[in-house]
């Protein structure tokens, strides 16, 4: 009985179909966010910990260059690596010395004349310290300095 | 007569979504998702000149202590006017007329006190360097000796690195 009710007409096999429009929804969405937050600036800065950058109306955007960060507890970094802390007067003998160690141990003419240096303070960080900073990375040569902020405003 | 059913034609998007996919996967690699800028500004250079000076120059100077801005003006840093930080639009307009008189200044001097707060300066440097009115611009001179709106005040600061 069984077997003859198999034995009927068998099912055509059709592809199945898939209905991709709310994929293609959420896509491009997705592109269009994206698209948005995509920055041309090629400064690709990873903030530390304990660090928030204050809010500017300033549009330059940044360049790549030695990125010198102090967070809110007076620690400096060099490039991301922690370098020690700044003194209560705001001089840096670690910096001196990290900056110095960047341009002595580089082939790189351009790494050996340049000028520019990117500064990441946190925004509580007094005047004093960001003197000491400006005035350390001035005695190395990186007498251009460029204060990274925050754009969205 | 039996009628044909017409097909709706089926449009291949898989090209497409390969794209798309790749697209998406470059943006997210690339994707910085706070708006960082910079702000410039140059050690200062000493230099002399035996040039004699048509016009005094401007001097601006920008004296930053407590919640007091001291605008200053001059050789000799007379005071041109005080503000509070609550003042910045008020410090905005000065610098206009200031700008007027002398288009072709554009450096200001920063003198903050030792414990005056980076996010403190950078609200002063932004209402130094440009008009943050949106509907006020000023009249300027390109290259070519043409008038142009701009909203520039004076960008180029400079801050005392030494006592």
């Amino acid at each position: 009985m069984k077997r003859m009710f198999f034995k009927g007409k068998k099912p055509k096999k059709e592809a199945m179909d898939l209905d991709i429009t709310s994929l293609l929804d959420v896509l491009v969405i997705l592109l269009v966010f994206l698209l948005k937050s995509y920055n041309a600036s090629n400064l690709k800065l990873n903030l530390v910990k304990d660090l928030v950058i204050p809010n500017s109306v300033a549009r330059t955007m940044g360049d790549h260059a030695v990125i010198v960060q102090v967070d809110k507890n007076k620690n400096l970094y060099v490039n991301n690596k922690p370098v020690g802390m700044i003194t209560r007067s705001g001089e840096s003998p670690v910096l001196l010395e990290a900056l110095k160690s960047i341009k002595e141990n580089t082939d790189i003419a351009e790494v050996k004349a340049a000028k520019r240096i990117n500064l990441v303070f946190d925004e509580q960080i007094p005047y004093n310290v960001m003197k000491g900073v400006m005035h350390t990375s001035a005695l190395v040569g990186y007498t251009e300095f460029k204060f990274i902020v925050k754009g969205n405003y | 007569m039996r009628r044909k059913i017409a097909k709706t034609q089926k449009l291949n998007l898989i090209p497409i979504l390969d794209a798309i996919f790749i697209f998406i996967f470059f943006l997210l690699m690339s994707a910085q998702f706070i708006d960082i800028y910079q702000i410039g500004s140059d050690a200062p250079i000493t230099s002399t000149t035996n040039k004699k000076m048509e016009k005094e120059p401007l001097n601006l100077t920008l004296e930053l202590k407590g919640e007091s801005i001291a605008v200053k003006t001059g050789l000799d840093e007379k005071l041109y006017k005080t503000y509070t930080l609550s003042q910045l639009g008020q410090l905005n307009e000065a610098l206009i007329e200031l700008k007027k008189q002398y288009p072709k200044e554009s450096s200001a001097i920063f003198k903050p006190a030792h414990n005056f707060q980076y996010n403190k300066i950078v609200k002063v440097i932004d209402h130094t360097r440009e008009i943050t009115n949106p509907t006020v611009f000023i009249t300027e001179l390109d290259e070519q000796n043409r008038k142009i709106a701009s909203k520039k005040l004076f960008d180029k600061i400079i801050f005392e690195t030494q006592d």
